[in-house]
């Protein structure tokens, strides 16, 4: 079966780029499959494929619906706001109920970030 | 004349320099073994680990739940799909290594050879084992073998959502009623050691071929202490323990101290042993023969003229 490398492009009038690759029989094949398992979250505004080891690029005729349309709600990440506030919100209920465990603990991310960083500010090499 | 020794030291050269390998760049037989092999394995356990959360969709609480674990399963056996292509071009067919893993020939990570028992366990998947995969598939990020970056930036994106669905279930049980925070407790405590069992056991890097290659830029310790500093803290944070009395953060070495959890039984998944992998293994047989005829009508299909 054919391999066909799939290509992206992300605004209009942005160059082409390589996400990946997919193995199909025919171009109508492959644009299906390319756009089921690349380009269900709004990737780019388009998309090519381009059997490999030639030039020519097989551009996607239709882009509605690019991205999902039935279920999209839960393919991004505005489906589950606020859950670092929830997070906190939690938190703080179970430090009134006594339950949070409060032992030593690392700095947080942030901190462990500037930790890695020298006083000029740029991170330390190994 | 270039001998094959001359350019494999050449070929690690391109690696040490930090340059990316294409898949029609020439490369020395132990890196096409070792990528193939590792990454052969991250299909296989992306489709295996399809299973476990399978189960639960007809039976989630809700519908916006069935829709968002729905969502995250076929994410999950998407990337299989990208994966075995990735794999594909180091060498091996797809068939190949479908039939190798339905047969049990080769592994798939040893976190989904373990059952899933509750809903809780539903969002100890979601959040803690997609986040300890998060942690080893962002250094993959780094990776020397650029179709399997351009791969893991696509496979991280989507983890990352993952991980928002499996920390939102947490939440809600752990602020729900006792039994719910119960729920999500005991599945804490029967997920731990899997989860520890998931950056495999402390290794020496300088015998590491995959650390060698630039395939995995990073050791197991260093990955499972990233977990412990992002993962641990949060659950205290909503009053759950780990079970394991002996972890605690030593803030003068600057790392976390934890007692080793029983490796036999990690050797003993390992090598297809675990509680579930008969069954899980049997299921993904089954799936594969009754779908056979797809293939073969595919197969029949002659190649494309463009």
């Amino acid at each position: 079966m054919t391999v066909w490398d799939v290509l992206q492009r992300r605004r209009a009038g942005a160059d082409w780029e390589v996400v990946g690759a997919v193995k199909a029989p025919d171009p109508d094949f492959a644009m299906m499959l390319a756009r089921e398992s690349l380009f269900r979250r709004s990737e780019g505004e388009t998309y090519a494929i381009r059997r490999r080891g030639t030039e020519t690029l097989i551009e996607c005729e239709d882009t509605t619906g690019l991205g999902g349309v039935i279920d999209r709600e839960f393919r991004r990440m505005d489906s589950f706001p606020g859950v670092g506030g929830k997070h906190r919100r939690i938190h703080e209920e179970m430090r009134e109920r006594g339950l949070v465990i409060d032992r030593p603990r690392p700095p947080d991310r942030r901190q462990r970030r500037s930790a890695k960083q020298g006083p000029s500010g740029e991170a330390a090499r190994a | 004349m270039t001998t094959y020794d001359e350019r494999t030291a050449e070929f690690k050269a391109r690696i040490d320099a930090g340059e990316k390998i294409e898949a029609g760049d020439w490369m020395p037989d132990e890196y096409r073994q070792s990528a193939l092999k590792f990454i052969e394995m991250h299909a296989n356990s992306e489709v295996m680990g399809c299973l476990p959360e399978r189960e639960w969709i007809p039976r989630a609480p809700s519908l916006r739940r069935k829709l968002s674990l729905t969502a995250k399963v076929q994410d999950e056996a998407g990337h299989g799909q990208i994966l075995y292509r990735v794999a594909e071009d180091l060498g091996k067919s797809r068939e190949q290594m479908f039939d190798d893993l339905v047969n049990g020939r080769t592994k798939f990570h040893n976190v989904f050879h373990y059952p899933a028992e509750t809903w809780g366990d539903v969002a100890v998947i979601g959040w803690l084992i997609d986040g300890a995969a998060l942690v080893t598939q962002k250094a993959l990020l780094d990776c020397s073998y650029a179709p399997y970056v351009r791969a893991m930036k696509r496979i991280c994106a989507e983890e990352s959502l993952h991980l928002r669905h499996g920390e939102d279930l947490t939440l809600e049980l752990v602020s729900g009623t006792d039994e719910q925070r119960e729920m999500f407790q005991d599945a804490v405590n029967r997920w731990w050691k899997p989860i520890m069992h998931f950056f495999g056991p402390p290794s020496k890097p300088d015998r590491d071929v995959l650390l060698y290659w630039g395939i995995k830029t990073r050791t197991n310790e260093d990955l499972r202490q990233e977990f412990f500093s992002t993962y641990v803290p949060k659950l205290w944070d909503i009053g759950i323990s780990v079970p394991d009395p002996d972890l605690r953060y030593d803030e003068e070495k600057g790392e976390w101290i934890w007692s080793d959890p029983d490796w036999d039984e990690f050797w003993q998944v390992v090598k297809g042993n675990g509680p579930m992998t008969q069954t899980r293994l049997f299921w993904r047989k089954a799936i594969w023969d009754h779908h056979a005829w797809v293939r073969e009508t595919f197969d029949r299909i002659p190649a494309a003229a463009v």
